[in-house]
């Protein structure tokens, strides 16, 4: 059996009626939501930056301020995509430079499985984004911001998890 | 090799009737006959004259670890038994802190596999009188036919690829230790399969799965790694994790509850076997287990560790691809 076919068995025939809706067109002027959690002593300094600097960068990014990467619990990014969001980017301080010594390694071993497992549930990997920016990478900021939004204005909006009645 | 756990069932009896007399144990917990020959239930025996109502027999699928749970504050040792899969849930509320290891005394049960009473209770056998090892298969006789039944296809999946027949936790033991090896080897070629779906078939197929659960919180109740004493899910106002009858919550709970017990997961299949709605769990599970394997090179992540998966972190070893 190959291993499509296992997995239209495993999936106890999904070629049926889909109750998502995947190629919905997106309404008109439809502009990507971005939910972006990002830790107080580096990445919410970088985005200031970026600011100071006068470094330009789409404003489809709603960014919410966290002591730390460690804090952004998975389920935070759930919730964000069911509430509206189309991407979300989690950012902290790069490995050894965490203010807290230590959140961001338990952060990175935390979002390599639930960035997996996320694609696993039938979000597409590009709209859930990990990224470490430092306090003076202003210029890494906007353009992780910009190629985000890029990738999810061609991705359309995000069906997949949304808030249900 | 007889493995069969009706032999052990008089040792068990007179076993549990001595720790009761001579008070060791206050209580202790075990099987009972259910609705019918193919599903025991769970027992409590507190007096040495209901030790007769003890059975075992190869049915006795689910572990009973997480009745501790109703004891902890009481003084007094509880009794069980527990096969391999079952040591290793007592295993996991152990290194929880959850049972205090010297008030349960444990009789072990070695293990070469359980069968799957869902699949033998349609062969129309009638009730089921005497179940004979065979080797590769066990016979069942009941009282309206009997078949030979092979072991590759009757027992559950997850005594298969069981690498853990005797009990890691026992203060004694019923019967020789069995030969501990898997049947087959692990596979996880069905998450391979769902891995390599397009994302809006995943989402339609777990889209179909969370819209039919109804929120018993079954697999949570029974799951040994599931054992916070407050639940998220149990607070009256849970805010934005929300916990009515909806399939966006239902996506967040299946979600949650996956991800609490990510890697500290003992495999027990409980959640899957408990489920009314026969969603299918373990396929979260397994998941998040093949790629903790893969990501952390613990190539064991279902045995209970002082220090969880998640818990921990290798500065340099850990793959980085936040960069």
């Amino acid at each position: 059996m190959s291993v499509n076919e296992k997995a239209a068995q495993a999936a106890g025939a999904a070629t049926g009626p889909s109750t998502v809706a995947a190629a919905t067109p997106a309404p008109e002027g439809w502009e990507p939501k971005i939910i972006g959690f990002a830790c107080n002593w580096c990445t919410y300094a970088g985005a200031d930056l970026a600011g100071t600097s006068r470094i330009q960068y789409p404003p489809n990014i709603r960014v919410i301020r966290v002591p730390c990467s460690g804090r952004i619990n998975p389920q935070f990014v759930v919730r964000a995509f069911q509430r509206g969001a189309d991407g979300v980017l989690v950012a902290g301080c790069h490995p050894g430079d965490c203010h807290y010594s230590t959140g961001n390694y338990f952060a990175r071993r935390r979002y390599l499985l639930a960035t997996r497992f996320i694609e696993y549930l039938g979000v597409e990997p590009e709209r859930l984004e990990v990224r470490w920016i430092s306090g003076s990478e202003g210029q890494k900021f906007a353009d992780t911001v910009r190629e985000l939004t890029e990738k999810i204005r061609a991705l359309g909006p995000q069906r997949r998890l949304r808030e249900t009645l | 090799m007889s493995a069969i756990f009706t032999d052990h069932q008089a040792a068990l009896r007179d076993e549990v009737r001595k720790l009761l007399t001579d008070g060791t144990i206050k209580g202790f917990i075990g099987y009972a006959r259910g609705r019918d020959s193919y599903h025991p239930a769970p027992a409590i025996v507190t007096r040495p004259d209901q030790v007769d109502g003890l059975i075992l027999d190869q049915f006795c699928i689910f572990g009973l670890t997480k009745y501790l749970l109703d004891y902890i504050f009481e003084d007094g040792k509880m009794g069980i038994v527990a096969k391999g899969c079952d040591s290793l849930a007592l295993q996991r509320l152990i290194t929880d802190h959850r049972v205090s290891r010297d008030k349960v005394h444990v009789i072990g049960l070695p293990c070469a596999g359980v069968i799957n009473a869902e699949k033998v209770a349609q062969l129309g056998l009638g009730n089921v009188q005497k179940v004979t090892d065979k080797g590769a298969s066990f016979l069942v006789e009941g009282d309206k036919g009997s078949r030979e039944l092979a072991k590759t296809e009757y027992l559950w999946d997850k005594c298969l690829w069981c690498e853990h027949h005797n009990p890691a936790v026992a203060d004694s033991k019923l019967g020789p230790e069995v030969e501990n090896v898997a049947m087959k080897p692990r596979d996880y070629s069905d998450i391979e399969a769902m891995e390599n779906l397009p994302p809006a078939e995943k989402a339609a197929y777990w889209t179909r799965q969370f819209s039919r659960c109804i929120r018993c919180y079954a697999c949570r109740n029974v799951c040994p790694a599931c054992n916070c004493r407050e639940c998220v899910f149990d607070i009256a106002d849970p805010r934005w994790v929300g916990n009515t009858v909806k399939l966006s919550e239902q996506q967040m709970f299946h979600f949650t509850r996956a991800w609490h017990v990510a890697g500290r997961c003992v495999d027990c299949g409980e959640c899957e076997r408990v489920c009314p709605m026969e969603l299918p769990l373990m396929k979260l599970q397994h998941k998040l287990q093949k790629d903790i394997v893969k990501l952390f090179g613990n190539p064991k992540p279902f045995e209970p560790s002082e220090v969880e998966v998640l818990g921990q972190f290798r500065a340099t070893e850990d793959p980085e691809e936040f960069m």
